[in-house]
């Protein structure tokens, strides 16, 4: 497959599960890690680990791998992509924030940035309706991990929502 | 509100980004592309590493013509025509970082692209003294001691590994270093461009 194939090939993948990839920033976007600046690193390394592929999981598996990787490690460490830098601007219009959605989803945005990192991807694959097992293949965790973890987020937001 | 209520709002917000196209093919395209960062900080990480690495070295070259070890006459000059060639060439060492750091990628991509040019043209013109006028002189600096002199062995076999080493790097840095993330920051950079004007 020639070099241009696959970044074609990439697109469409990208593009497919566009609703994923955006789905996992928003959840860990912040003042300090934007939207825009999340979602570019998350399409980078998806972009250099697409090559290496291997059809081991299902594809929608692969990239909430990386996409949550990549978030959480950048949540860790300062993003190695300095800020404003790359396609930003036009990003920027592309993607919506969450301040510019439904009061409800506001709402909701807020409340899981009180959760802590792993926690958020628990919540996340959970409102995603993923099984235990399916969240402990993505998340690395095992399938007892995640029930504990589970728990614990759905008490937080419990108590944070009353 | 219940966990339950949070799923609810989970999939109004699924709905809500499924309506529309979140990100254009256009823009995913230029973020792939934007990898020739990577290769923009390997070139001036190696230009950094060069530029330090010749300041260290013109004092030991100055303390070792100082020793006045070196006989014949003519290792002493070319030390001097080394010592010369390297504080000239801190010039257009300098004068590259400038061009690096004028690179960005969230600018112009014309501006880019000249930039890459003109560090490309100090490359290929300092590629060429290398080959053509200093290799030849530093293989003779080093040989000529094997065959002047009566060396030890090791010592002769040392100075022609140390030939062979000097070789294998002048040309691993040009063909790996700089030709390959020349080359590839110049074919991104087209590409944005023609990605632009469609």
């Amino acid at each position: 497959m020639s070099k241009a194939d696959i970044e074609k090939k990439f697109i469409e993948t990208i593009k497919e599960n566009e609703r994923v990839i955006y789905k996992v920033c928003l959840f860990y976007a912040s003042d300090e890690f934007p939207l825009n600046d999340l979602y570019q690193e998350v399409v980078l390394n998806l972009w250099a680990a697409f090559p290496k592929f291997k059809n081991q999981s299902s594809f929608s598996t692969w990239i909430y791998r990386i996409a949550l990787n990549t978030c959480i490690s950048g949540m860790r460490r300062e993003m190695r992509r300095p800020k404003g830098s790359g396609f930003s601007s036009e990003l920027q219009n592309s993607l919506i924030e969450p301040e510019d959605m439904g009061e409800e989803i506001k709402e909701m945005y807020h409340l899981i940035h009180n959760l802590k990192t792993m926690e958020r991807a628990v919540i996340l694959l959970y409102l995603e309706e993923k099984s235990y097992q399916e969240i402990a293949d993505i998340t690395g965790l095992t399938v007892s991990n995640v029930a504990t973890k589970l728990k614990r987020s759905k008490d937080k937001l419990r108590n944070s929502l009353n | 509100m219940e966990i339950d209520e949070l799923k609810k709002i989970w999939v109004s917000l699924d709905q809500q980004i499924g309506k529309q196209n979140i990100v254009k093919e256009n823009i995913l395209k230029e973020v792939i592309l934007a990898k020739s960062d990577k290769a923009l900080s390997r070139l001036l990480n190696f230009d950094i590493f060069g530029l330090v690495l010749t300041i260290a070295v013109i004092p030991f070259l100055l303390f070792v013509l100082s020793q006045d070890v070196l006989k014949p006459e003519i290792l002493r000059i070319l030390l001097w025509f080394f010592i010369a060639y390297m504080i000239i060439d801190l010039v257009p060492m300098i004068w590259r970082m400038v061009l690096l750091s004028k690179v960005d990628f969230s600018k112009d991509v014309a501006g880019n692209i000249k930039n890459i040019q003109r560090y490309n043209v100090f490359i290929r013109v300092e590629k060429t003294i290398t080959f053509v006028v200093i290799m030849p002189i530093l293989i003779f600096y080093l040989v000529f001691p094997v065959f002047s002199m009566n060396l030890e062995l090791w010592r002769a076999g040392a100075l022609i590994g140390a030939c062979l080493v000097t070789i294998l790097f002048a040309y691993w840095q040009y063909k790996r270093v700089y030709d390959k993330n020349i080359s590839s920051m110049l074919k991104s950079l087209e590409e944005l461009r023609d990605l632009k004007e469609e």
